[in-house]
């Protein structure tokens, strides 16, 4: 009886060990949103025109130290595409300590109704992503982060000087 | 068998002799029968949208696409019809209070598994089965009415009853997402608490009704309301006539009805659309947020109270009380924001506004088309039928709707995945334009469908 009791007494300190922990994970993802405009320069940031043509083009900006880690990459590391589209080679350019990754692809009209981003999987050093895209219909702005489920949307539009 | 029983209205008992007792307890009983229906009714709304406000949330997380949702919200309005048509006899046998009181408990519990459920098959079950759930709450509530309320006096009762709808609308689209909606301006809860709290709220209101919706005044040794007002009908009881299931069948043989009924049903396919799918568009492709899309959404049902009061006087005092020419105003009054809501300026006003007269012009028409002008043209001892007959068509088109527009925004579907260490985050982007088209195209099918029963004459 007292190993029942010490059984459900553990289950019970994991259960609130574990509740209390995805209370503070649920609280960062909440906030984060209102709170990103305070370190986006430090962040990669992602913009996806997608075309009823067919045709996307891809924007990758990030801090030129944080470029370092996507030195080697290919338009397939930034946006994992449908094999029916083709990718023209990556461009990369720098300015006042950005670096930017961009290319473009045409995917004819067979339209692609799934992209993948790798990125934060392929380079665990990049804990989140800012993405902005633009779809016939829509544009959405959000950011991914490795510590929340889902993506954090109304992101607040403050300036490094408020 | 004994359930059943419990369930059925009791023996007539002797009067009373006592005709101070009969007053107050007339008056007490009254005034509980038109607070209970009022509030109650009006909760249950709760239970009935739910699934409309979370539908982002679902859709957000990836548990439904919108074909699903569609499939799920497609269930609820055909158990709706069905338990309008059913539930219908069954009130008139029924302690109204004991049976209200099961279908609001019932229907919570049909949204406690709502909140647990992310299989498509047990959510579209658990909401079919609530559909009919809330078609206890309006036959219970209208024989209410009919057994407390003489002649007379029941169309101003019926017109408090009806405000139920805006009072459950305004609730849900309001309480409900500010429940759901990110703080600041919601309390930001997870979406399963956006069925769980209308279910806490519905069985409250099965417990108000419990214990305060009485059963027939008979049952209670009381004298029935028309004998205690003195306020018989002139007309002896269509039920008592023995010619009255064959003048229902003839209102099948009417061809305008068959043309009212295709009228309604594209007209609840534009309703149901805006109500179902509304708020997820003004999220989706406006980018308004979760509380201001619903609020939105209220905005119109909150102009239908006016939209019906002001259909019936038009039609009266302005055309001679002729349904043709009203329907045609406020057809348009209904169908023109629609360009100004899905074509118009992203101003918040503006779509105020359109929403406004949207909901104003829509509620006029829907009054006439499901309800006025039907009864003008079906004879009239057999209103209910027609009332019927217009009323399953009608919510068979709304559920057909939110199948077709789920498939329809489903179609236009990319999803934008993000691999990540914890597994995979994906974003949705979908296309209304198709399903806009859909929804506007029937509006306009209505409206023609109306228009073109300009000619036709009320019948006697």
């Amino acid at each position: 009886m007292r190993q029942i009791n010490r059984f459900f007494g553990l289950l019970l300190a994991v259960s609130l060990v574990g509740a209390c922990s995805q209370e503070i994970d649920r609280s960062f993802c909440s906030s984060h949103a209102s709170e990103h405009w305070q370190h986006r320069e430090q962040h990669p940031q992602l913009q996806i025109e997608y075309a009823s043509s067919g045709e996307l083009q891809v924007q990758l900006s990030l801090p030129e130290e944080r470029a370092i880690l996507l030195e080697t990459a290919t338009p397939g590391d930034i946006l994992a595409m449908p094999p029916q589209c083709v990718a023209q080679p990556l461009q990369r350019s720098s300015q006042q300590g950005l670096a930017s990754l961009r290319f473009e692809a045409a995917c004819g009209d067979q339209l692609p109704a799934s992209l993948g981003v790798p990125l934060l999987l392929e380079y665990p050093g990049i804990e989140e992503v800012e993405v902005s895209m633009r779809t016939p219909a829509v544009r959405k702005h959000f950011i991914v982060h490795q510590q929340c489920e889902r993506a954090l949307f109304n992101i607040a539009e403050g300036t490094a000087s408020e | 068998m004994q359930w059943f029983r419990f369930f059925a209205t009791g023996q007539d008992q002797p009067v009373s002799v006592d005709s101070a007792t009969i007053e107050s307890e007339f008056r007490r009983h009254r005034r509980d029968v038109i607070v209970i229906i009022t509030l109650c009714y009006g909760l249950a709304y709760v239970c009935r949208l739910a699934l409309n406000v979370v539908k982002k949330p679902l859709m957000d997380a990836g548990i439904f696409t919108p074909e699903q949702l569609g499939i799920i919200g497609s269930t609820l309005l055909y158990g709706y019809a069905l338990g309008k048509f059913s539930n219908g006899f069954l009130a008139d046998h029924a302690h109204v209070g004991r049976f209200f009181a099961a279908g609001l408990l019932l229907s919570a519990c049909a949204n406690i598994g709502m909140g647990l459920s992310e299989l498509l098959w047990l959510s579209a079950l658990l909401w079919g089965l609530n559909g009919w759930f809330q078609g206890f709450g309006a036959p219970a509530s209208v024989v209410s009415l009919a057994h407390w309320y003489s002649n007379h006096e029941r169309g101003r009762y019926y017109g408090i009853w009806s405000t139920a709808h805006s009072i459950g609308e305004g609730l849900t689209y309001l309480g409900v997402a500010w429940l759901i909606a990110a703080p600041p301006k919601g309390l930001g809860l997870d979406w399963h608490w956006g069925f769980w709290v209308p279910a806490a709220i519905c069985i409250f209101a099965a417990v108000l009704v419990w214990r305060f919706l009485p059963d027939r005044p008979r049952a209670l040794g009381l004298p029935s309301v028309a004998d205690w007002r003195g306020d018989h009908g002139a007309v002896a009881s269509a039920a008592a006539n023995g010619d009255v299931w064959k003048t229902q069948l003839r209102i099948l043989a009417i061809p305008s009805i068959w043309v009212l009924a295709l009228a309604s049903s594209s007209m609840y396919v534009t309703r149901y659309a805006i109500n179902s799918w509304g708020n997820v568009y003004l999220q989706e492709i406006r980018g308004f947020d979760l509380f201001d899309a619903n609020l939105f959404i209220f905005l119109n049902t909150a102009a239908g109270i006016l939209g019906c009061v002001a259909y019936g006087f038009a039609s009266d005092k302005w055309f001679d009380a002729r349904r043709p020419p009203s329907n045609l105003l406020f057809g348009l009054l209904e169908l023109l924001p629609l360009f100004v809501i899905f074509w118009g300026p992203n101003d918040p006003l503006i779509l105020a506004a359109a929403l406004v007269v949207y909901g104003f012009g829509l509620s006029g028409i829907l009054a006439s088309l499901g309800g006025l002008f039907a009864i003008d043209i079906a004879p009239k001892r057999v209103a209910g039928a027609t009332m019927g007959f217009i009323g399953i068509f009608s919510y068979v088109g709304a559920g057909m709707q939110d199948y077709i527009s789920g498939r329809l925004i489903s179609d236009s579907e990319i999803a934008l995945r993000f691999a990540t260490g914890r597994g995979e985050t994906v974003v949705y982007f979908y296309d209304y334009s198709v399903p806009i088209l859909f929804w506007v195209g029937a509006s306009v099918l209505s409206l023609v469908l109306a228009t073109s029963l300009w000619r036709v004459r009320a019948t006697d």
